[in-house]
């Protein structure tokens, strides 16, 4: 049982050290586990690169992670001529250049389709470089005591309370649960854009 | 996370896991229904896939009553043509002239196939080449044939453009759909050249090899397991060979699940709204468990959850340095800086 686990049992009025309740902790993990999801996906806060070798005349790669789950790219960096690509989508291309897909070349642009598709225009004309990605993750669902929490502190209890409202709906207390949900929601920049990260800027006051 | 594993997550916040009063059947059906409402909201799942032309199929019928005994999930086609005036399928044109009786002295374009693939055996095919859409397919973003791009015309203005639409060959610059029923498509002009290469060569993705069975996907592009560079090594590669082939990119719906090990269509990630579109209609399906309060929480969690798929759908788009907007908008121009009116006059 980790420390966020411990902090939801304490919550629901159970004993940590000897539950009788959650005696299996399933469930509990289950919860703080969909937290993690929901708050990477919506905050953008974990991210991994990954290096895409390229290939002569392949446009399109399908990208497959062995350790969390894609997210989406937010940079593109080519390692041998040192440049970034910037993204590009298929309407763009389709009103640049309807023929786009039989040109070969040095890859100047990328796009993301779909889930997990990323592909680069011109289509390589050797396979020579290799294409680092910066890429959001959502973080492998942990299943043991000793696994690594991949998320901010700053939003680990926010997991807590979203673990603790599913508790309540489980009970049947939507009062309850839909309380600890919005303290959940407070963290996160949806239905409460105050709380997304905002840094100060300087404006005059004088007028002209 | 497969549908047995859902179910049970479901059913933990149903309190009912016995199936005493929300059955299987029941979660079975909203768990789909959930599933065609988060794509039609958010249209999050889009997928890129060639098809190969002529398309391949497991097995061809004629008669509507044989679909019934049809493999589900396998990919057939309906060959020759149904006889509206009566349960008959006829082949030639000639015979609809022959069974009132008359002289069958209309010309027919050529020989009719069984399969699309025999057209490009026969001089003059008189069937049009249908090829099928994917798997879950609902509409298209973007499509090629020969890695350039083909657009949509109506059939009846593809009749208007050109008499000989049936047997005119080339380079196909469009295409129509005959229904949205069968989801498929007809290139124009009829392509002439076909890409028959079955053969494994370099890393990527086979249309198919000469020693494998043909799988359920047949008619698009499958994956051979076995080569190097497998996507049990981390890396997958895919070479769609795009020659004389189809390119698409098209918003898909989610297959249903239909048994425990079903895997839904969405990303892991994702799974759980469809968790909360599931409980939020139980609680309100006319059941002994039927709870207001516990549906209202379960609808506004998955209202929350429409809304932050629709945000991360939008974040994939922050690299981006452009925006873009409908055709023609007229650009606002920004205001450049200017002086008081009250500023002496500088000239």
């Amino acid at each position: 049982m980790n420390e966020l686990e411990k902090d939801v049992l304490v919550y629901i009025g159970e004993d940590i050290t000897s539950p009788d309740v959650f005696s299996d902790i399933t469930p509990i993990r289950n919860s703080i586990n969909d937290a993690i999801e929901e708050i990477s996906m919506l905050t953008g806060s974990y991210k991994e690169v990954y290096h895409l070798p390229l290939f002569k005349d392949q446009a399109f790669y399908r990208l497959k992670f062995s350790k969390g789950f894609f997210g989406y790219i937010t940079n593109a960096w080519l390692r041998d001529r040192k440049i970034t690509l910037p993204q590009t989508d298929i309407i763009k291309l389709t009103a640049v250049d309807p023929y786009w897909l039989q040109t070969n070349g040095d890859p100047g642009e990328y796009l993301q389709v779909g889930y997990n598709i990323v592909g680069v225009t011109p289509a390589p004309s050797a396979s020579t470089d290799v294409l680092e990605l910066t890429c959001v993750m959502i973080p492998e669902r942990y299943a043991s005591d000793d696994d690594r929490i991949k998320l901010r502190e700053s939003f680990k209890k926010a997991t807590v309370h979203y673990a603790v409202s599913e508790y309540y709906a489980s009970r049947g207390d939507a009062k309850e649960a839909t309380a600890h949900f919005k303290r959940y929601v407070d963290v996160l920049p949806i239905s409460y854009p105050e709380a997304a990260e905002k840094p100060y800027g300087v404006k005059s006051n004088e007028s002209g | 996370m497969n549908r047995a594993e859902q179910f049970t997550r479901i059913r933990r916040f149903l309190r009912d896991p016995d199936k005493n009063i929300w059955s299987d059947d029941l979660l079975e059906r909203l768990f789909n229904d959930v599933q065609e409402d988060i794509q039609g909201q958010t249209k999050i799942l889009e997928e890129l896939e060639s098809i190969k032309v002529p398309p391949m199929y497991h097995a061809t019928y004629m008669f509507d009553w044989e679909y019934a005994y049809l493999n589900v999930g396998s990919r057939y086609y309906q060959c020759f043509t149904q006889h509206q005036q009566a349960n008959q399928v006829y082949i030639h044109i000639w015979e609809v002239q022959h069974t009132w009786e008359l002289t069958p002295d209309v010309n027919d374009i050529g020989p009719h196939t069984t399969h699309p693939w025999e057209q490009f055996y026969v001089t003059t095919p008189a069937d049009e080449l249908k090829i099928r859409f994917p798997l879950g397919f609902h509409s298209l973003r973007w499509i090629t044939y020969n890695k350039e791009p083909i657009s949509f015309l109506e059939q009846k203005d593809i009749q208007h453009m050109d008499s000989s639409w049936r047997t005119k060959l080339g380079d196909p610059r469009h295409y129509s759909r005959p229904d949205m029923l069968n989801d498929e498509l007809v290139l124009y002009p009829r392509p002439q050249n076909a890409n028959w290469t079955d053969s494994l060569d370099g890393h990527g993705l086979a249309l198919f090899h000469s020693a494998d069975t043909q799988p359920d996907e047949t008619g698009v592009v499958s994956r051979r397991s076995g080569s190097t560079l497998s996507q049990d090594d981390g890396l997958t590669i895919d070479i769609i060979d795009l020659d004389h082939n189809i390119l698409m990119i098209f918003e898909k719906n989610a297959l249903d699940l239909t048994s425990d090990l079903d895997e839904s269509d969405y990303p892991v990630f994702l799974r759980k709204y469809i968790e909360y579109g599931v409980l939020g209609r139980a609680f309100r399906a006319n059941t002994d468990g039927r709870i207001e309060s516990l549906a209202n929480y379960w609808d506004k969690r998955y209202e929350l959850g429409l809304t932050a798929i629709k945000r991360f759908k939008s974040t994939r788009k922050t690299d981006r340095k452009y925006r873009l907007g409908p055709a023609g908008q007229r650009q606002r121009h920004p205001r450049h800086p200017r002086l008081p009116s009250n500023y002496p006059n500088v000239n």
